[in-house]
This record gives C-alpha cells, sequence and structure tokens, in this order.
C-alpha cells in the first residue's frame, strides 16, 4: 500500500459519515444515501493522486457528490416528490406532534434538487455563499437566489402542512 | 409554525445511522470502472478485429472456427506449466504464493510498473501487473551478465513487459504469465522469446488491456511488500 492509498483510506474515514449525511438530506432516504456517498468515494479514489496534490479533498468530494446528485435528477431518480396524504399520514398526528426532524426531509424532498442543494449547503453544511456557488460551479447571485426560493418554498409548505392538518 | 431549517437539518441528518465505510468496496468499484473505461476505449477495437476474424474464418471455409481456434491457441510451448482456478482478490502485505515466483493470485492494491528492474519487484504488485497482461521476467543473482542483458533488451520499453531480479531463482530464468510459467537455465533458449511473444499481453489475461502500471518501489526481496512511496511513479525508479 503506497502513501496515495493511505491517505485516501485516512480522507475516507474522516469524511465519509459526513457526505451521508449530506446525501440523505438531498436524497431523504438512508439507503440511496449510502451509495450516493459510495459512489462519490468510488470516483474520488479513481482521481485521488490528482485530487490530493490540486485541491482540498473534502471540497472536492461534495462537487463529485453534486454532480452526480444533480446528474442523476435529470434520469428523474431524485426528483422533487409532492406532499401527499401519505406523507402526512406517516407523522405522528396532530401538528404540534409533527416532528421536524423528519418534517425538513420531506419539505427538502419538494423542492427542485438545485434549490435542495443549495440550501442543504448553506444551512446543513454552513458554507458561505461564495463557498456553494463553487460548489454548485454557478454565480453567487444564482446561490442567493435558489436558497431564498427554496427557504420561501419550504416555509410555505410547512404553513401549509399545518392548516391542512388542522 | 416557524421552521429552524439549519438546526432541523443537523437534527434530521444526525438521526440517521450510517453504516460502517467499507473501503474494499470502494477500491474494488473503482477498479472496476477503471477498467470498464479501458474496455469502453478498446472495446469497438476489439470488436472490429473479431468481426474481422470471423468474417475471415468464414471466408476460409468450413473449418473457419477451428482453423481460428488453433491460429489463436497455437501449439503448447514446451515446458510451459499452466494454472487455472487463480484469484484476483486484492490483499494487504505480504502473500504466501504457492509457486515462486508466483503466477497469479491475490495481490496488492497496485500494479508494478513494467519496465526493467535491476532491485527486485515485490510479488504481490508483480502479480497485479500478470493480472493486467504483463508477461514477467525474473531472474536468479547467478544468471551470467550476458544474458541479463539479452532479456533487458527483450523487454524493451514495452509496456507490458517486466524484468527484475529474483534471488531464489540461483542459475535459472523464470517467465511469468496469468497462470502460466516457463523455466529455463539460458536466455538463449528460444522459448524465452516464444513465450515472451505468446504472453506479453496473452489471451489468457484476466483483465487484458488494463495499464502495467502503478508503483515502481523496488524491495530487498520479493516476499516483502513494496516500501510507501515518496516519488512518483509515472517509471521505475531503479532502471
Amino acid at each position: 500500500v503506497t502513501d496515495s492509498q493511505e491517505g485516501f483510506a485516512a480522507f475516507a474515514a474522516a469524511e465519509h459519515a459526513a457526505l451521508v449525511r449530506a446525501a440523505y438530506l438531498l436524497t431523504g432516504d438512508r439507503d440511496t444515501a449510502q451509495d450516493l456517498a459510495h459512489d462519490t468515494l468510488v470516483r474520488v479514489l479513481i482521481k485521488w493522486r490528482q485530487v490530493a496534490r490540486a485541491e482540498v479533498p473534502a471540497a472536492y468530494a461534495r462537487r463529485v457528490m453534486l454532480n452526480i446528485f444533480l446528474g442523476r435528477r435529470r434520469r428523474q431518480r431524485f426528483a422533487e416528490s409532492p406532499l401527499t396524504e401519505g406523507h402526512l399520514a406517516e407523522g405522528s398526528g396532530g401538528a404540534e406532534a409533527v416532528n421536524d426532524r423528519d418534517e425538513v426531509v420531506r419539505l427538502l424532498l419538494m423542492l427542485p434538487p438545485r434549490q435542495r442543494a443549495a440550501v442543504v449547503l448553506r444551512h446543513y453544511e454552513q458554507r458561505s455563499e461564495h463557498e456553494a456557488a463553487r460548489l454548485l460551479d454557478c454565480p453567487v447571485g444564482t446561490v442567493k437566489s435558489l436558497t431564498s426560493r427554496g427557504l420561501t418554498r419550504m416555509r410555505e409548505a410547512a404553513r401549509e402542512t399545518v392548516t391542512e392538518d388542522r | 409554525m416557524t421552521l429552524d431549517v439549519d438546526s432541523a437539518t443537523q437534527r434530521a441528518a444526525e438521526a440517521i445511522t450510517v453504516a460502517p465505510l467499507d473501503l474494499q468496496s470502494i477500491q474494488r468499484d473503482a477498479h472496476a470502472r477503471v477498467l470498464a473505461r479501458r474496455l469502453r476505449w478498446t472495446g469497438g477495437t476489439a470488436a472490429a478485429a473479431l468481426i474481422l476474424l470471423a468474417a475471415g474464418a468464414g471466408m476460409a471455409g468450413g473449418d473457419g472456427p477451428r482453423r481460428t481456434g488453433t491460429l489463436l491457441a497455437g501449439q503448447p510451448i514446451d515446458g510451459v506449466r499452466t494454472y487455472n482456478g487463480l484469484v484476483h482478490d486484492h490483499v494487504e502485505g505480504a502473500v504466501a504464493y504457492p509457486q515462486d515466483p508466483p503466477v497469479g493470485g491475490p495481490h496488492g492494491i497496485e500494479p508494478q510498473t513494467c519496465g526493467v528492474y535491476t532491485r527486485p519487484v515485490a510479488n504481490t504488485a508483480a502479480v497485479h501487473s500478470l493480472e493486467h497482461g504483463a508477461m514477467w521476467i525474473a531472474y536468479g543473482p547467478d544468471v551470467p551478465q550476458a544474458d541479463v542483458e539479452a532479456l533487458t533488451r527483450l523487454v524493451g520499453n514495452d509496456p507490458y513487459r517486466l524484468l527484475s531480479p529474483y534471488p531464489s531463482l540461483g542459475g535459472r530464468i523464470a517467465l511469468q504469465a496469468w497462470g502460466v510459467q516457463l523455466f529455463v537455465d539460458s536466455a538463449q533458449d528460444p522459448r524465452v522469446r516464444e513465450f515472451a511473444d505468446r504472453y506479453t499481453n496473452g489471451p489468457q489475461t484476466p483483465e487484458r488491456g488494463a495499464a502495467c502500471t502503478g508503483t515502481a518501489a523496488a524491495v530487498d526481496d520479493p516476499h516483502d511488500v513494496p516500501a510507501p512511496r515518496t516519488g512518483d511513479a509515472s517509471a521505475p525508479a531503479d532502471r
């Protein structure tokens, strides 16, 4: 085993859980998240020598993951899902009891993938607008509008959920 | 209802159970992807060649397919031992191979970069090169210098040929490709060239066309594993 392979093993061990958790917010499904993180690490390993030399590997891995996620969306795998009765029925009853931990995942899933990715980067990963722009490969202004439209839509949907439930 | 997206996403993400990292499956899939990419590259050419070959055989008459088979397989080279059912696992650390030098089986993550080495290379890396199509010539310390020079010329710059000393061989020369092995006493033995021609990227290669590049590290004893690399491995360090 070489230096570079050991470097990757250490990197993967350090980043794996964080990638899975972010992937879970993007996909809303634990198994899909595991797969997405796995595919991401596979691609990072293939390019590891260049990656380790050229840039911050963790940032590179995020970009790879977002590319896979947003690329697959075109094949409709991670498209937004409408909020249905079924989703609500899974909750534990009244609006007060709605667990905002599960709720936030359902709300994220209603967003188009790029809005979802922007919200996850800014509000979960706490990345700056500048970093998020680099990771999403778009202008800072686009990050701002994606995030604000995403949040607005989530807040509206959250209110609707509450009113419909009552 | 207010929605605190920052803390809600934190709690949602932290709430899931993350399965442990499976480094081996990541390595396996990365390997497979690289391989698939290379096959896609060479696949078109190979398919065209096969079609031409099949067409040629067809035109040659009723005994075409049989002739093609003979053409590809050739007559066995006298003295070549063949081994089937070798496994392809990637392992860390040394491997005790049943053949010495080894002809296949579990191997290290990185292949040995093909080329001419004047110090031994690790068996685990050389076996990975065999898997990718390398024809590996190992020679003992008592092999005459003139023979070593002849073998060096034979290996030349071929990207699928590997030459390295092998202490336990004494005065013998061992030629290996995946699953096949030939021992000779002299580089002048005509079977050396036959073996090299037939088994450099030979038809029995499991991952034919995969690159014979990886580590360029030399070792003191081939039964060791390569030391961590310090420099770039684009060319054998000990040419």
